[in-house]
């Protein structure tokens, strides 16, 4: 299943977007930041599992902007 | 001591939110938003959950609108000045405490002021529409007195101001937690909370419910997010709380919640029948009272004085006899001098669900010998 790096704006839109998925039936939890890209600092990630558009779509439609997301097949 | 100043802050906190701060205390003293560590993530969750049950409470549309603060003032501050720009008119009323005057007269604000009727909500209603001007960009105002009680028609305000297009701001230090506020029902953009009077919260906590844009902070500093950039976020709620939040009293919200829902329909009730028990039987007595709280509505707040002493003398005797009770002006100005009460501020009676029948009659005793 593909694994999906979100970063967000913040903790509490971290914490929104993964309560959002788990409610959706994802697998989803969130993370501080690892790999910190040089533009942004620190900041948190939902980690989530499923169809990337799926969740997009998901984050999008409750207002979670999305900064950055990397997949993992 | 007898303890009646709870319009300055709740005297006596229910166990349950005693309770959350001793357990944030001890299992969530990490900092939340800052670090990757479950701890710290634990304590992110349970300031997330406050959000929630904040936003749910008071009719907002998410946690992410809900910011934690220090204080209401605070609140006010980061309204006023983070929204009006030099060019702005705004609509306040004349019952209004210095955390909205004192911020508008340091910005300079073209500020109109509505009068507000002690006994006719469409007077009051109708005052705050004449004061609207082309340039008027919010309408702020008390939802209940802090020296009067008395209860602002904000449900009709918000209407007129949603007619006209024009923000509306509330400060709710009283009312929160007091009397029911739903900010969408009632079309309220910012609602200023005292989180440590009608939530009974500890003191030091303070909130701002968003749901209208807010343009600029007043304060910058790390939020644990973008940190690579030296501009300040502009995503609610962190661009407004740079700095470690108070955990342990934001951890009691719910419970401060969860107390007034138990009890949502009696608390009110039960504590404006103290203060007309107080009104009732000092008439005809050397008291005397600036409102009726038998008519109109008016949150749990009365003003008055006795032989036309400085209200501060008067409570300084009662201090003495054991009654906790506050002179003065109380921070509000602009409601002694509609009161004329401006030499001598007035005595504040606030009780809380806490109080007794009997705590009021002893009060009444005393006053009656003054």
């Amino acid at each position: 299943m593909q694994r999906h790096i979100i970063s967000v704006k913040s903790i509490t839109y971290a914490i929104k977007g993964r309560d959002l998925l788990r409610k959706k039936g994802f697998r989803a939890y969130i993370e501080r930041k690892i790999n910190s890209d040089g533009n942004t600092g620190c900041g948190y990630v939902i980690i989530a599992e499923g169809n990337r558009q799926k969740i997009v779509n998901e984050l999008m439609t409750f207002g979670i902007n999305i900064n950055d997301i990397n997949s993992i097949a | 001591m007898i303890y009646f100043d709870n319009a300055a802050t709740t005297g006596h906190k229910p166990q349950s939110v005693i309770n959350s701060v001793n357990y944030a205390l001890k299992n969530l003293s990490a900092n939340p938003g800052r670090s990757g560590h479950t701890y710290s993530q634990n304590t992110a969750i349970t300031v997330y959950n406050s959000r929630k049950k904040v936003s749910d409470f008071f009719g907002s549309q998410g946690p992410e609108t809900v910011v934690f603060t220090n204080n209401c003032t605070t609140s006010i501050n980061y309204v006023l000045k983070g929204v009006l720009s030099p060019s702005d008119h705004i609509v306040v009323s004349d019952l209004e405490h210095n955390a909205v005057m004192r911020p508008l007269k340091a910005m300079g604000a073209e500020v109109s002021v509505a009068k507000v009727s002690l006994v006719d909500d469409k007077e009051t209603v109708s005052n705050f529409e004449k004061e609207v001007k082309n340039n008027t960009k919010m309408i702020f105002c008390t939802a209940a007195s802090n020296v009067l009680g008395k209860i602002l028609p904000i449900e009709k305000i918000g209407d007129m101001c949603k007619e006209k297009g024009i923000l509306f701001g509330v400060d709710a230090a009283q009312a929160a937690g007091v009397i029911p506020i739903d900010m969408k029902r009632m079309n309220i953009d910012y609602l200023c909370i005292a989180a440590h009077k009608g939530l009974y919260c500890p003191m030091g906590l303070g909130i701002l419910i968003a749901r209208g844009p807010i343009n600029r902070t007043i304060i910058e500093g790390g939020t644990g997010t973008d940190s690579i950039d030296f501009v300040q976020p502009k995503t609610l709620p962190e661009m407004l709380e740079s700095g470690t939040i108070n955990v342990p009293a934001i951890a009691s919200v719910g419970a401060g919640i969860d107390f007034v829902n138990k009890y949502k329909n009696c608390l009110l009730k039960y504590e404006n029948k103290l203060v007309k028990r107080l009104y009732n039987n000092l008439q005809n007595s050397n008291v005397v009272f600036y409102t009726n709280p038998n008519i109109s509505n008016y949150a749990p707040v009365i003003s008055f004085n006795v032989n036309n002493i400085h209200s501060e003398k008067t409570v300084a005797v009662l201090n003495q006899k054991g009654f906790a009770l506050r002179g003065g002006l109380h921070c509000a100005p602009t409601a002694h001098k509609k009161i004329g009460t401006l030499n001598i501020g007035t005595v504040r009676f606030s009780p809380s669900v806490f109080n007794t029948t009997r705590e009021v009659d002893l009060l009444v005793k005393e006053l009656k010998n003054f």
